[in-house]
Order: C-alpha cells, then sequence, then structure tokens
C-alpha cells in the first residue's frame, strides 16, 4: 500500500503550505483513461490538504471553492489540473503518460518506483508471457525473455528442476540460484534432491514450480546489486520478484472479474535420433551379444554368426529353458530373424498437460480481495512421470479509519510428482537405476516390445545381457516421487504517521514439507535386492520486517523530490530433515519399510539467522536527475562473533536527458532517452556450522561373525574454519534506456561488471593435512557482460485493431571468470566427477570442463598409438567450455484485428556439451551416422609416436567404437550452438461486439507450441540431440549430458474467458 | 492524542507479531545440533575407526598393486600412461591420512585416560599406513601432515627421513604395548585382530606385530643398508635372534571380514565385487598361469606334466569351463592373433621354456591380459572369480555360477591379508639369502613359507564345509609335498636364480594382498617373466603410484607426479616391465 499513499502524500505535502478563503462546495465527478473509469485516481485541491480517491467506478467528490484548482494524478498517467468553476461537477480524461515516461516497476522491498527513476536495470515480464503456457513451470516459461537471466531445464520430464542464473555464476561452490520474493515474502526455491547426479538429481524439483503461473500478475527480475542491496545477502545472486493477483492488493483499477482459464497441451520427446537400420549387434563385424551394433549387416547369411536362413539365437536363451520353456524346442534354443526392430520409439508417450484456474477479485470501499484456485496436472512423455499441483490462494487488503492498512496473502499448494529414476548413465549402463541410460541404444535387431522383460517367476529383469537392466522393466518396477504440501503467506500492517511517512511492519511465513519416496522392486542390475528410501524434508521461512517509509517533496514546483525507507528485517531460515532407508525386499513390488528387512536411518536440522539493518533515499531533481544510495548491513548468525558482519553500500544515478533539456522535449525522432550509473555490493554467507564441525559418528558399520555390531566415531573428513567471514560481492552497472522514431525503435542497454571477493568455497585440501576440505574466503570471480533489449515496431497499425508486427529481441553476453583461487591452488572441482566435470581454473571461464583428452605432440598433432587409436592423455585437460559466447532472442508479435500470431526464436552461440548420449549413440553404432561401410578400414588424422604421419588402418569397429568418445573424454564434447524455435502461438480474441450482449468480459483462445523446432548445428546429423540438458542437475554444474532425460515438445490450446 | 494512542497499539502489535519472533534474532548458532561435539572423541569409538579403516585403506592399495603386478588385470588402459591417474589414488591417499588424523586425534584423550593398548596398537596401524605410503608414493607429507589449519599444505618429507621416523614410531608403541599389562587397559578398547569374539585386549600380539614391521622394513632397505641411523644387518640380526615375529596363524596381521551382507555390508570387497551380480574384476592372467601353468616337471622323454599348487582351487573359481572352443561371444580374444612380443623367451616359463606366455585365457580360467582394455563382452558369469581365499568364495574344482546376488560359497567371509607367518618366512629367505649370504638358511625359510601358506590356504575357515569330491581331488593330485619339492630341487639345480625362486613363492603366496609383490617386484625384479602387455610398449612401469590428484591439486608442496620417480630404497636400477 505503500507507494500509493506516497502519492497522495507527496502531493498534500506540496500544497499543505497555502491558504484559501474562497466558499467551499462539493464538487463531484468521474475520472477516466481512454479505456473507462479509473478507480484510485488521486483528486486534490490544489495548495491544501483536501485530497481524495476515486472510488471503484471513477467517482469522486471533495470539498472545494470556485477558482480552486484540482489536481488529478493517476500512476502511469500525465497529471492534469483544472479549476474549479460553477459547476459541481468536474470529470476528467487524463492521458496516457506515455510507454516509459510513467512506466511503474516493483523494486527491492515491494517499493514501487518510477522507471525512469532507476540507476539500474529492472525487467518486468507480463502475465501473458507465462500464463497458460504449455510449461506449468513459471520459470521456464520466461526462458530466453529477459536478457542476462539464463534459464535452463535439467530435462524434458515433468516435474523436473530448472536451473536460473542472473548475470553469470558469481560463486564457485555455493548457491547461484536468484532469491525469489513472492508478494514480499522470501519464497523457498531451493530444489532438494535426495541424492547426488549419480542417482539422478535432474528429478528434483525447483520450489518455485509450486508458484501457478495463472495466478501471478507479473514478474520484476532484479538483476544487479544496486537494485538488491535491500534484500541483503539472499539477494545477491539477483532478486525474481513475484507479485500474485491475491498479493496484488494494489491494483485497485479493477471492479469484480471472475477469469477462468483451461488449457490442454501434449507433451512428446523433442525428438528421436535417426537408426540405421542395416547392422545388429556386434563387433567386427561379427554377431555377438556386445553393447554395440558393429555386428554384421541384416543382409548376412551364414557367416559372421548369422545363420544361413538369415537367424541366431533367441536372445532369451541365455535364461534356460526353466526360465522360458517358450524360447526351447525340445531342449534347444529358438531361432529369431536377424533383422531391425522398432524399439525405442514405443517406449515414449504422448503426454497430456490439462490446466484449469479459477480467479476472483475485486474491491469495495477500501478493501480489495482475490481469490484463486488452480489445478494442474502434467502428464511427462513416458510412463510414470507425472506432476500434480492444486493452488489456493487468497489475499485481501484493508484500509481502516485510524489510519492503519492491513493486508495479507495466504497460499497453500499441493504438489505430487512421480518420475522413474533418472541416474547417471554412462553410456554402458548405470551405476544406480536409470530409465534413459540404455534405452536410445538397445540393440537394432533386439525387439524389445515384443519380449518380455521379466522373469515370470522371480519378476527379475531380462535383458539380451545379464550385466544391464531392461528399460522397460526400469519403468515397470522403480519410482521416484515427491509431494510438497505448502503454506506461504505474509501479513501486513502499515501505519500512516502523516501525509508523507508510515511505519510498516511485515511478516512472511514460507512452510513446506517436501515428501520422497525413491524405490526399486527386487530384481534389477544394479540393486538386485530391491531399495526404498522415504525422506522428509520440512523447510521454513520466518521473516520479520519493521521499516519506516517517506516521501518528501521539497521546493517549489516539486523541484526536488526525496523518498527513502530504513528497516530492519530479521530472518530465520531452518530445515529438518529425516531419511529412512530400506534394504532388501521381502514381498516382490510392495513398497513399504515394513516390507524391507534392512533399515537405516538418518536426520538432521539446522537453522540459522540473518539480521540486516537497512537505510535507502533517493533524491530527484526535476524528475529528471535521481541519486539513489542504499546501505545494509547483515549480521549472520553461523559465524564467529568477529566476522559475523558485513556492511555493504549501493548507489546509483539516473538522468533523462529528454526531460532535462527543452531541446529534446517532444522530439519527434529521439522521444525518450535514459542514462543510468550504479554501483552496488552485497553480501554472502557460507552454509550453516562451518566455523566449527563435530564428529563423524556411524554405528553399525561392521558385524562380526561372532560379537555385536560395531560403531564408531572419527574426526570429521571435512575442516572447521573459525576465520571463515562473509564474501563480498561488488558491481558497477552503466545503462541507456531510450525509444526513437515515435516510439517504434526501443532499446535498453546495460553493462556490467561485477566481482565476487573473499569468496567462499569448499575447497578440497590435500588430505595430508588430516582433511579433505573446508570453507574458505579465497577466491575471486568476476563477470562482465552485455544485456540489450530491443523493440521495434515494424508495421505500426494505422487504427487500433489493424495490421501489427512488433518485434523484440533480447542479446545477452557475459564473460564469467575465475581470477583468483588462492595462493597455490590450481583448480577446484565445481561439479561432476573429479576426473570429468566443471572446473574452477584461475584466468579460465568459470566452469570449463576438464578430462582426459587426445595426446599432442609439440606442434599440437594428434599423436595416434601403435594401435592406430589416438593415444590418451590422462592428465586433467581443458575439453570445453560450458558458457556460451552469447545468446538472442527474437520474438515476433503479429496481429491483425482479432487475431495475434506470435513466435519466439532462441540462438545459442557457443557453449560445449560433454555427451554421453552423443558417445554412446556412435560408438555403439546405432545412429544413421555411423551406417557407413563397415567392411572399410580407417585411418585416423593425426602422427605416430615416431613424428611420422599416422599410416594405421582400423577397423569400422575400432573407427566407431574407439574413437566416439568412450575411451578419451575430448572427444565427447561439442560444440552446443543452436538455433530453436522455443514458442509458436497463434491466438484469438472474440471481438467485444459479440460479448456485448453476454456477461463475458473477454474470451479468447490460443494454441501454442514449445521447443517445436531445434537444431544443434555441432552435433552429428542424425543425433537429432537437443543439448538443452544439464545432466548435473540444478546447481552449478552446466555442460554434461549424462544420458538423465531428454528434452521434451509441447503443443496444444488454451482458453481464457473473463466476466 | 489519538495519534499517540495508535502508535501504542501498532506497538503493541509489533511486539505481539514479534513475540514469536525473538528467536530470529538469536545470532550465535555456530555448532551443528545434528552432530557430536569434537569434545565426544572416545577413544575406544576412535581405535574402532582406525581398525576398520585400515583393511579399506590396503583394499584402496591393492586396487593399484595388484593390477600392476598381475595379480588382477590392469584394464583401464592399455599402456602405462593410460591404466592410470591420480584419480584412481584419492582413495587410498585419503583414507590412509583420515586414519592418522584419527589415531592423532584421539591420542591426547587416551593418554590422558592412561589407555596404553589404545594408543600401542593405533600406532602399529599408523606404521602399517605410513610405510605402505612410503612404498607406494615415495616421499610423503610427515613432520608437517595433520595440522588442520596450521598446515594445509604439508610439505613432503624424504622417503629415507620418513622410513626412519615410522621405525621409531615401531619401538614407541612396542614400549606402550609393553607398559599395558597382559591384560590391556580395562577401557574395553575393542580388539577386532586379535580380540576373538569376546573382543579382549592382546598387547603382547601387537608386539609381535610391530616387530615383524620392523622386519619387513629393514627387508625393504637392505640395499641402501640403513634405516636412519640404524644398520639394517644388525637390527635384522637382533630381531631375528629375539624371534618374537609373526609365526602363527593366530600371529597373522589380517583383517577378519564377516558374512552379513547388507546393513552393515562386512564381507570382503572383492567377494562383494565378484559374488553379486554382473560380474566382476578380471584376474590377471599371469596370476593364473604361474600358479596353474608354470610349473612343469618334464619327464626323461620329454614330455612336460603339471606341477599342481594345491592352493589352485582355494584361490581361484570358474564360473563356466573355458577352453578354445569358447563362444567368440564370451571370448572374443579367441579371434585375436597373439601378440608376438607374448612369444619372447622372457615371458616363458620360469621352469621351463616349453610353457610360453600366458594369452587371452589359461587352462578353464577366464582372465585377462595385461593391459587389454577392450570392450567388455558378455561373460559377467563367465569370468574366473577368486576362491575361497582369502575372500571367502567358492571352494570346488569344478565349474559353478556365482552371479547370484552374493549366495555362494563362504559368504564373504574371508581376510584382508597384511603380513602373514609364510610372508614373515619369505622375508626372512630373502635376508639370509641377500645380507646374511646364507642360502641354506634361505632355503629352509623358503620351505616353511611354502609349508605355511599351504597350512593357511588349505585350512581357511575350517567351519566352511569343503566340496567332498574337490576336496579329495586337490589332496589327491595336488599334493603338497609333491609341490614342495618340485621347488627346493629347481633351487638346487644348478644355474638358477635362487632368489627368483623365493620370490616366487613369495608371490604366489600373497595372492590378495597386491602391496608385497609390488614392493618385491621394484626391490628384486622377480618374478621377471611377468606377462607384457597386451599392447606392445607400454612404457616406463611405476616405479611409484602416483599422487592423489587431491595433493596435486591442493597443495603446491606437492612433488611433480611421475611414475618414474623411486623411493630410497629401490636402487637396483632394475629393469622393469
Amino acid at each position: 500500500m505503500r507507494s500509493k499513499f506516497k502519492w497522495i502524500f507527496t502531493l498534500l505535502l506540496a500544497l499543505s503550505m497555502q491558504f484559501s478563503f474562497a466558499q467551499e462546495k462539493t464538487v463531484t465527478g468521474v475520472v477516466s483513461d481512454e479505456t473507462g473509469p479509473l478507480p484510485g485516481a488521486n483528486v486534490i485541491v490544489k495548495g491544501t490538504k483536501r485530497g481524495v480517491q476515486t472510488d471503484v467506478d471513477g467517482k469522486y467528490s471533495i470539498q472545494a471553492k470556485s477558482g480552486e484548482v484540482l489536481l488529478f494524478s493517476f500512476i502511469g498517467m500525465n497529471d492534469a489540473s483544472i479549476t474549479v468553476g460553477a459547476s459541481n461537477t468536474v470529470n476528467m480524461v487524463l492521458k496516457s503518460g506515455g510507454m516509459e515516461l510513467g512506466e511503474v516497476v516493483v523494486t527491492s522491498q515491494g517499493i514501487k518506483k518510477e522507471k525512469k527513476a532507476l540507476g539500474y536495470a529492472v525487467t518486468t515480464i507480463k502475465s501473458e508471457e507465462f500464463a497458460s503456457k504449455p510449461s506449468t513451470d513459471v520459470v521456464r516459461a520466461l526462458t530466453g525473455k529477459a536478457p542476462g537471466v539464463n534459464i535452463q531445464q535439467t530435462s524434458g520430464l515433468s516435474g523436473s528442476g530448472t536451473n536460473i542464473i542472473i548475470r553469470g555464476y558469481s560463486s564457485i561452490t555455493g548457491s547461484n540460484q536468484p532469491l525469489f520474493v513472492v508478494d514480499g515474502v522470501p519464497f523457498n526455491s531451493d530444489t532438494n534432491s535426495d541424492g547426488n547426479f549419480i542417482e539422478g538429481a535432474t528429478n528434483a524439483s525447483s520450489r518455485f514450480l509450486d508458484l501457478d503461473p495463472n495466478n501471478i500478475e507479473s514478474i520484476s527480475i532484479l538483476k544487479g546489486l544496486s537494485a538488491t542491496t535491500l534484500y541483503g545477502s539472499a539477494g545477491s545472486k539477483g532478486v525474481v520478484l513475484v507479485t500474485t493477483k491475491s498479493g496484488n492488493t494494489k491494483d485497485i483499477n479493477k471492479k469484480m472479474e471472475v477469469s477462468f482459464s483451461q488449457s490442454l497441451y501434449m507433451t512428446e520427446i523433442s525428438d528421436l535420433p535417426d537408426f540405421q537400420n542395416n547392422y545388429g549387434v556386434g563387433n567386427n563385424n561379427d554377431y555377438r551379444t556386445t553393447f554395440g551394433n558393429w555386428g554384421p549387416s541384416f543382409a548376412t547369411r551364414g557367416e559372421a554368426g548369422i545363420g544361413f536362413d538369415g537367424t541366431v539365437d533367441h536372445p532369451y536363451g541365455i535364461y534356460g529353458d526353466k526360465v522360458f520353456p517358450q524360447y526351447y524346442t525340445d531342449g534347444i534354443i529358438n531361432k529369431v530373424e536377424w533383422k531391425p526392430a522398432n524399439n525405442v520409439a514405443p517406449f515414449f508417450r504422448t503426454g497430456i498437460v490439462n490446466t484449469k484456474s479459477v480467479n476472483i477479485g475485486g474491491r469495495a470501499e477500501g478493501t480489495s480481495y482475490n481469490l484463486s484456485v488452480g489445478h494442474t496436472d502434467d502428464q511427462g512423455f513416458i510412463e510414470n512421470n507425472q506432476y500434480k499441483r492444486l493452488n489456493l490462494s487468497t489475499g485481501g487488503s484493508t484500509k481502516l479509519s485510524n489510519g492503519f492498512t492491513l493486508s495479507s496473502v495466504l497460499n497453500y499448494v499441493r504438489t505430487d510428482k512421480s518420475a522413474p529414476p533418472t541416474g547417471y548413465g554412462y553410456g554402458s549402463g548405470s551405476v544406480t537405476p536409470s530409465t534413459f541410460a540404455t534405452i536410445l541404444y538397445t540393440p537394432r535387431n533386439f525387439d524389445l516390445f515384443n519380449l518380455p522383460y521379466e522373469d515370470p517367476l522371480t519378476h527379475e529383469s531380462v535383458f539380451y545381457r545379464k550385466d544391464i537392466t531392461n528399460p522397460r522393466w526400469i519403468l515397470k518396477n522403480s519410482s521416484d516421487d515427491e509431494s510438497v504440501r505448502r503454506f506461504y503467506g505474509n501479513f501486513t500492517a502499515v501505519y500512516d504517521i502523516n501525509s508523507w511517512s508510515n511505519l510498516s511492519y511485515r511478516l512472511a511465513l514460507d512452510n513446506y514439507t517436501q515428501n520422497k519416496k525413491y524405490y526399486i522392486n527386487r530384481g534389477s542390475n544394479e540393486t538386485p535386492d530391491g531399495y526404498l528410501r522415504t525422506t522428509v524434508n520440512e523447510n521454513t521461512v520466518f521473516d520479520h520486517t519493521v521499516s519506516y517509509n517517506f516521501n518528501k517533496e521539497l521546493g517549489k514546483n516539486q523541484v526536488w523530490a526525496w523518498d527513502g525507507t530504513v528497516g530492519v528485517n530479521s530472518r530465520q531460515e531452518s530445515y529438518d530433515y529425516t531419511a529412512l532407508e530400506s534394504f532388501v525386499q521381502d514381498v516382490f513390488g510392495f513398497n513399504e519399510h515394513q516390507n524391507y528387512i534392512e533399515h537405516t536411518g538418518y536426520s538432521e536440522n539446522q537453522s540459522f539467522n540473518i539480521v540486516g539493518v537497512y537505510a535507502s533515499t533517493t533524491l530527484g531533481f526535476k524528475k529528471f536527475l535521481y541519486l539513489n544510495l542504499q546501505g545494509r548491513k547483515d549480521y549472520f548468525s553461523s559465524l564467529q562473533k568477529d566476522n559475523r558482519a558485513l556492511f555493504y553500500p549501493s548507489a546509483s544515478l539516473s538522468f533523462v536527458p529528454t526531460d532535462a533539456f527543452t531541446v529534446l522535449k517532444n522530439n519527434k525522432w529521439i522521444n525518450y532517452t535514459k542514462l543510468r550509473v550504479g554501483y552496488g555490493s552485497s553480501a554472502g554467507f557460507p552454509p550453516a556450522y562451518q566455523t566449527s564441525i563435530g564428529l563423524r559418528q556411524a554405528t553399525n558399520v561392521f558385524l562380526p561373525t561372532k560379537g555385536e555390531p560395531i560403531n564408531y566415531l572419527s574426526p570429521d573428513s571435512r575442516l572447521g574454519n573459525p576465520d571463515l567471514k562473509p564474501e563480498l560481492y561488488t558491481e558497477v552497472e552503466f545503462g541507456i534506456e531510450a525509444k526513437f522514431l515515435d516510439n517504434r525503435l526501443g532499446i535498453d542497454l546495460s553493462l556490467y561488471d561485477k566481482r565476487s571477493t573473499d569468496l567462499i568455497i569448499l575447497r578440497d585440501l590435500d588430505p595430508a593435512s588430516g582433511f579433505t576440505e573446508r570453507y574458505d574466503n579465497i577466491a575471486e570471480v568476476s563477470n562482465k557482460g552485455i544485456e540489450l533489449g530491443v523493440s521495434l515496431g515494424l508495421i505500426k497499425p494505422q487504427q487500433a485493431d489493424g495490421f501489427a508486427w512488433n518485434l523484440s529481441g533480447t542479446y545477452t553476453k557475459n564473460k564469467n571468470i575465475v581470477e583468483d583461487l588462492g595462493i597455490g591452488v590450481e583448480k577446484i572441482g565445481i561439479a561432476g566427477f573429479t576426473n570429468l566435470g566443471n572446473f574452477a581454473i584461475p584466468g579460465r571461464p568459470y566452469g570449463v570442463i576438464l578430462g582426459s583428452s587426445i595426446e599432442r605432440d609439440g606442434n599440437g598433432n594428434y599423436i595416434v598409438g601403435t594401435d592406430g587409436n589416438y593415444v590418451v592423455n590422462n592428465k586433467l585437460t581443458e575439453i570445453g567450455d560450458p558458457n556460451a559466447d552469447w545468446k538472442s532472442t527474437v520474438i515476433n508479435e503479429i496481429s491483425y484485428k482479432n487475431i495475434t500470431f506470435g513466435f519466439q526464436l532462441e540462438y545459442q552461440q557457443g557453449g560445449d556439451i560433454y555427451s554421453n548420449t552423443a558417445n554412446a549413440l556412435l560408438s555403439r553404432g546405432v545412429t544413421k551416422d555411423t551406417d557407413f561401410d563397415r567392411n572399410g578400414s580407417y585411418i585416423l588424422p593425426g602422427v605416430n609416436p615416431n613424428g611420422n604421419v599416422n599410416q594405421i588402418q582400423i577397423g569400422a569397429t575400432e573407427y566407431g567404437f574407439n574413437n566416439s568418445g568412450f575411451f578419451i573424454d575430448e572427444q565427447s564434447v561439442y560444440d552446443a550452438t543452436n538455433l530453436r524455435l522455443r514458442e509458436i502461438s497463434l491466438s484469438y480474441n472474440l471481438p467485444k461486439k459479440f460479448l456485448d450482449r453476454t456477461p463475458f468480459g473477454k474470451i479468447s483462445i490460443s494454441v501454442v507450441g514449445q521447443n517445436l523446432w531445434y537444431r544443434a548445428f555441432n552435433f552429428p546429423e542424425y543425433l537429432n540431440f537437443d543439448p538443452e540438458v544439464m545432466s548435473l542437475g540444478v546447481g552449478n554444474g552446466q555442460g554434461f549430458d549424462y544420458l538423465t532425460g531428454p528434452t521434451s515438445k509441447r503443443y496444444g490450446f488454451s482458453f481464457n474467458l473473463t466476466f | 492524542m489519538k495519534m499517540k494512542k495508535n502508535i501504542v497499539k501498532l506497538f503493541l502489535a509489533v511486539f505481539v507479531l514479534s513475540f514469536s519472533s525473538c528467536e530470529t534474532l538469536d545470532l550465535d548458532q555456530t555448532e551443528n545440533p545434528s552432530t557430536l561435539e569434537k569434545d565426544k572423541l572416545d577413544p575406544v569409538y576412535a581405535f574402532n575407526y582406525i581398525q576398520l579403516t585400515l583393511p579399506d585403506f590396503v583394499n584402496s592399495a591393492n586396487s593399484f598393486t595388484q593390477r600392476v603386478t598381475r595379480q588382477m588385470a590392469m584394464t583401464g588402459g592399455n599402456t602405462y600412461n593410460n591404466a592410470f591417474a591420480g584419480v584412481n589414488f584419492n582413495d587410498n591417499w585419503t583414507t590412509g591420512y583420515q586414519i592418522l588424523n584419527a589415531v592423532k586425534t584421539m591420542e591426547p584423550r587416551a593418554q590422558q585416560n592412561n589407555q596404553t593398548f589404545i594408543l600401542g596398537a593405533s600406532k602399529v596401524i599408523r606404521s602399517y599406513v605410513l610405510m605402505t605410503l612410503v612404498d607406494m608414493y615415495g616421499d610423503i607429507p610427515y613432520s608437517e601432515a595433520l595440522m588442520g589449519t596450521a598446515n594445509l599444505k604439508p610439505k613432503y618429507d624424504k622417503s629415507a627421513d620418513v622410513y626412519a621416523n615410522i621405525y621409531n614410531e615401531l619401538n614407541e608403541a612396542i614400549e606402550l604395548l609393553k607398559a599395558t599389562g597382559a591384560a590391556g587397559d580395562g577401557l574395553k578398547g575393542r580388539d577386532l585382530y586379535y580380540g576373538g569374539e569376546l573382543g579382549t585386549e592382546t598387547p603382547s600380539r601387537w608386539i609381535t606385530v610391530a616387530k615383524t614391521l620392523k622386519l619387513k622394513m629393514l627387508n625393504n632397505a637392505r640395499l641402501v643398508g640403513t634405516i636412519g641411523t640404524y644398520s639394517v644387518l644388525s637390527e635384522a640380526s637382533a630381531l631375528l635372534s629375539e624371534n618374537d615375529l609373526i609365526d602363527s596363524k593366530e600371529e597373522d596381521f589380517e583383517f577378519k571380514y564377516g558374512r552379513n551382507r547388507v546393513n552393515p555390508n562386512s564381507r570382503h570387497p572383492m567377494y562383494n565385487d565378484q559374488y553379486e551380480t554382473g560380474g566382476g574384476a578380471y584376474i590377471g592372467n599371469y596370476f593364473i598361469w604361474a600358479l596353474t601353468e608354470e610349473k612343469v616337471t618334464v619327464s626323461n622323454s620329454g614330455v612336460p606334466s603339471n606341477v599342481n599348487d594345491p592352493r589352485e582351487y582355494y584361490y581361484l573359481h570358474k564360473q563356466t569351463i573355458v577352453s578354445n572352443s569358447t563362444s567368440d561371444q564370451t571370448l572374443p580374444c579367441n579371434d585375436i592373433a597373439r601378440p608376438t612380443q607374448f612369444n619372447l623367451d622372457k615371458y616363458n616359463s620360469f621352469y621351463s621354456g616349453l610353457v610360453p606366455a600366458a594369452y587371452c585365457h589359461v587352462e578353464e580360467y577366464l582372465g585377462r591380459d595385461h593391459g587389454d582394455n577392450s570392450g567388455i563382452p558378455n561373460d559377467s558369469d563367465v569370468r574366473a572369480v577368486a576362491g575361497l581365499y582369502p575372500i571367502g568364495g567358492v571352494f570346488l574344482a569344478g565349474a559353478s555360477k556365482v552371479q547370484n546376488s552374493g549366495t555362494d560359497g563362504a559368504l564373504g567371509e574371508g581376510i584382508m591379508p597384511m603380513l602373514l607367518t609364510s610372508y614373515v618366512h619369505f622375508i626372512k629367505a630373502e635376508l639370509q639369502y641377500t645380507i646374511f649370504n646364507n642360502p641354506t638358511t634361505a632355503k629352509v625359510e623358503l620351505t616353511k613359507g611354502m609349508e605355511t601358506s599351504f597350512d593357511k590356504v588349505l585350512n581357511f575357515r575350517p567351519d566352511y564345509v569343503r566340496d567332498p569330491s574337490t576336496l579329495l581331488l586337490s589332496q589327491t593330485f595336488n599334493p603338497t609335498n609333491k609341490y614342495i619339492n618340485f621347488v627346493l630341487d629347481t633351487y638346487d639345480a644348478p644355474g638358477v636364480n635362487q632368489l627368483e625362486v623365493i620370490l616366487k613363492e613369495y608371490y604366489l603366496a600373497a595372492w590378495g594382498n597386491g602391496i608385497e609383490p609390488y614392493n618385491n617386484y621394484r626391490r628384486t625384479g622377480y618374478p621377471s617373466n611377468f606377462q607384457p602387455t597386451f599392447q606392445d610398449d607400454p612404457g616406463a612401469f611405476f616405479s611409484t603410484a602416483l599422487y592423489s590428484d587431491y595433493s596435486v591439486n591442493n597443495n603446491p608442496n606437492t612433488p611433480p607426479s611421475v611414475r618414474t620417480r623411486r623411493v630410497f630404497w629401490d636402487v637396483a636400477g632394475l629393469d622393469l616391465h
């Protein structure tokens, strides 16, 4: 409520010094804009304290005298004034203040400000961009829409996690995910995975998935530190400010309105590889039950292991005639035809995504209210993948006559997700159960869908090799489920101290319980006895804020404007975690702990407090120059006393030349320009309890044949660091916003240079120190980047509903460099394996991929060994940089009358990815990429160890199997440059004239498709691989595809109705 | 007035709402409520950790040493350069120093409590870990190690200096254990090694271990003649004449595994690997060959006949009988021509040039050749696995599949051998043969070495019911005296390299422990006929293991991690392969 009153008070104040003696009367009227009455507009008698707001119908009533001047104002509109004459009725039509001039954005701590007063970049995204879209994940729906914001899904499975990084990674081992603030409440957006990526971290949902996109009014993204200072350390990685319809109690421009939307989308795997149908399983052109398809061609007869009748032994002959008597005749294994099978496509299905939402909102007599119900049922593209969500939300605000304004928002969310496990697949299977680890390279001849996947008696998995689990078996017999019950909301009380300041208190609560259940029945290769794990994770954020806010105009004619806020914020974050693991399933297929024979348990809880004292003030001069100063000091409860606090300031300046210089005013070519410069800083804190580490404890670790189980205690392998202190982030930002050519062309450019110093990292130690790791303030990381947003009215309509073509685009380039890791530290593993993963290396881009490489000679030539294959260099070598050179989005919106057609293209230049999909499919020889002459011989380009040019011939198997990245990591790294059609949509709004006689205010229907087409240019053509996956899960790992789930495409329609 | 009233109301409201928020203002929360505080480190519990982690340490050392000494097949690469990388040594380096850190951390409290048994036995374990680290890596952090925050970049001490310190530490351990008295210190430091089922404390056994470890160190250092200020000759003489060395099964320094499969999995790690599902690590063809094929007697008419090793069915077990006609499905090397270097005389049998080097498979066992990194065939239930000794597997002359979720054989109730009676006899034999220049006594020790090895292996896990037909077979066709006589005859034959005869027997007796053969090979060059790598020209042998990536990446004092570095005692300048 604050900002609305600020405006009133500002004006009241400006007028309070004057007196008037004329006769008072009651003046009434209606304030409206082009579209109709304006509720909540301010009407003030100039030079007095008298002021009112228009009601829901835009009507007002005020005491005024003849000759007095009535001032009318409304956010986003040009102010207007009229002198009271004889008439007691004064109506006023306010004009829009132009596209940029009056645009109001939500900033830090929910303070609404005119965009032109901001010295930093804020991107606001309207609900049309994410509501009723195929993606039920609001963040994922924003992909590509905001420059500087990098959003990436972990996989295309329903309910899978989403990574969001703003202006690059600024921490090395800490979280780089931004803070979510929903209706003023810090909103936990963690991705809670019980296992690491080897078990399949991509399956864990990111908790912003709990937000219903249809109940969100708008999203503001605060990117720079000068924008986020007031949020303290939590906001150091950027802030995503979400205003829900329920929380948007400030939007009083609304009569009671009911809106309803229904959408129905299909989801499918984005694409499958193009498989070759000429060669079957084998090696060196011989039929063998290998993993690879380097066997004889399907035309082979009477040689290479293929019978004269073109048959081979039934693949399930290996199980004997007791298990599968049907595959034996008189004790002899049956034969099957040597031919290709359709054995991958049937694994996938078309899922249906069904979303409904109803929203009721309105306002009456100083009270506004909103109710919203949303239901989402999102089926994935494979069996047993489903995500269901119920959102209930209510909010309201009331202004009491005693100066208090009370408001609150309450939300309840219930989500239930199931997905099969998606463990790390290494190209020959997986370590833990994994749905996608082997399916794509099922031998071309193996008829997966016409053969059983389980032993009829024991239910164990059966496959053509006993050392791989049948992927269909995993789909039927395992699951990784997650259910969340979440309550969040806030209570706010504002007391107006005087006309220009108020005191506000807000209590916010976000509490969720996430239950996870992971099981696999007995009978798989990886977990033969079965396994069940249930975990409960209760996460609570309590947040209190007391603040004093003021907004004053100084001097005559509003030359100086001064506003500010001083506040104290205390936040407690705590979580309670309990896990119960059970081993050895008793009755097959029943997954409750009592059906398991062995159990272990684990629990922990932690809690930390951050108390921040902050102040912010903005001084405006003649509405074209604004100086903003901010500072915050945070105290963190989990550091030693001397190192507990950090103060960090920020300052920014905004200058609007088009308002400052008369020559630029009302200029047809240059409509608006704003220059801004900002300095910001923020703190970062380590995870709780890192200054002193307790003991490692384990019970029942060993059971001697005779005697009791043994328990032990030992020093932890992690070392506490009592000197740990907060890390510091600083950023300088410069920007230009401008409108040209009668507002046809708009640009919004930001340049920034962000640095993280004293950066806290979990560093590895030489174990000879007695410990293997500790948190330390030793690193420094920089991010320098350009963000550009462009809008272009390519074709402007002649009339309101004429033909229009608008283009908008974003361009993002970020250079993310690890500057320093402390003395003597050469590299630090960020994510992945210690010998193949993302690393921090001083002077190199963040997260470069290190792994084994091809040995080179002094001239950089590849060395080919005496066996004709490349020689591996096992020393960790930089083999890729996962950071994209730049990214760009172009959105087209073409509208004519009531039809709007739009499409969004996204392009990524560069960025490497290590792909196990690529190396597995290529080295297994299943795609058309390897449909080459298998009898030929091949010579790898390079030199032999003696320096001569390599002339050693190798066969097709060796060429394909040994040199596709299976043995040398470098060969699995591809440039991920790609172009995609992110979204294409066609929508139709029913014309108003059809609706006039109906109770409906608006009816629209849209047909939308997402990710319908993409191309990763530097990948082998027939893999049809979409590099937009993150197999290391949400976090700091990037550029790895470990066969943990492909991307999806979605298409369908949505229907929206308001009345 | 009204204003004031409102403000009072407001603050009242804030106060009430903040009542629950007092806890959000608590700024002193540095201790993790979910972990035990550091001062709760009871030495008895820490001693459990130390005892239980030692076999893990040895197992991680084995994963390298057994592969370069051909007990197990080296399949990670086809040259020494690509077979191992720094990452392969992370486990060993970390486990080793964590044991040392646990010892160091609990010592002050144990001293306070006068828990001399725990102090002494832990020091013996600490010394064993340290000497293994030196033997594997050469220079290691010692004087500046384990200092935590005070020194995160400990310097690397010269291997000779560390050795000398370990030798002193063993003397200190002996003093502590002597001071304990026979009953131990009474604080229930459970002895998992010698304490039997009651877990009582047995200081005298640990004294014997400490002295035997000294002898092992002296033998390792015999070519340089000294360990610090100690003369190898005089120290060894003293130890031999005192004769408080491991010389009975009860004194064997080994970790005894349990048979519990899950929660906790208490079985031998190799049993875990080979007796569940999906196939385990391949056994080295050379070892199978040396055990089953290498020893032949040639009759007067020139017909060779095998001298069977009585330990064969204890050491190895075949899941399928493999032959030249075994399907290419599981034995692709049948199709690949024998590499020419395998035909060189130097790789033939030590005993008879008529037995050429192993290739592809040996007898009926499917192992793997040294440095064969080709794809994995569909052979998970065809590969040979380790038998009853020492991993607690199957004892059976015939074939049986063991991919049955840990239900076969002695259920993994094996041992991790570290220093056994037979090893000690071979060490004595080598010392007698070399520094004491006494081939006759060496022969006596060689004989005892074989005898005690047979005794240990053939009577291993007496509670495990042996297959009667296999038992009969192994007794009838593999009589120990025939084998021993063959070896002794070879020893006495003219022109035979007697030291190699001793070390070959040590090599065979050490099955399950790679550390001893790795030291022996670098010290003596024996066995000299190790199978060559499948790919010719594998590059230089590992004179030492690579340093762990963790130390290379995080400690600037780490010396260059190259496999051509040598331990101080490795001065023979041998050409190893």
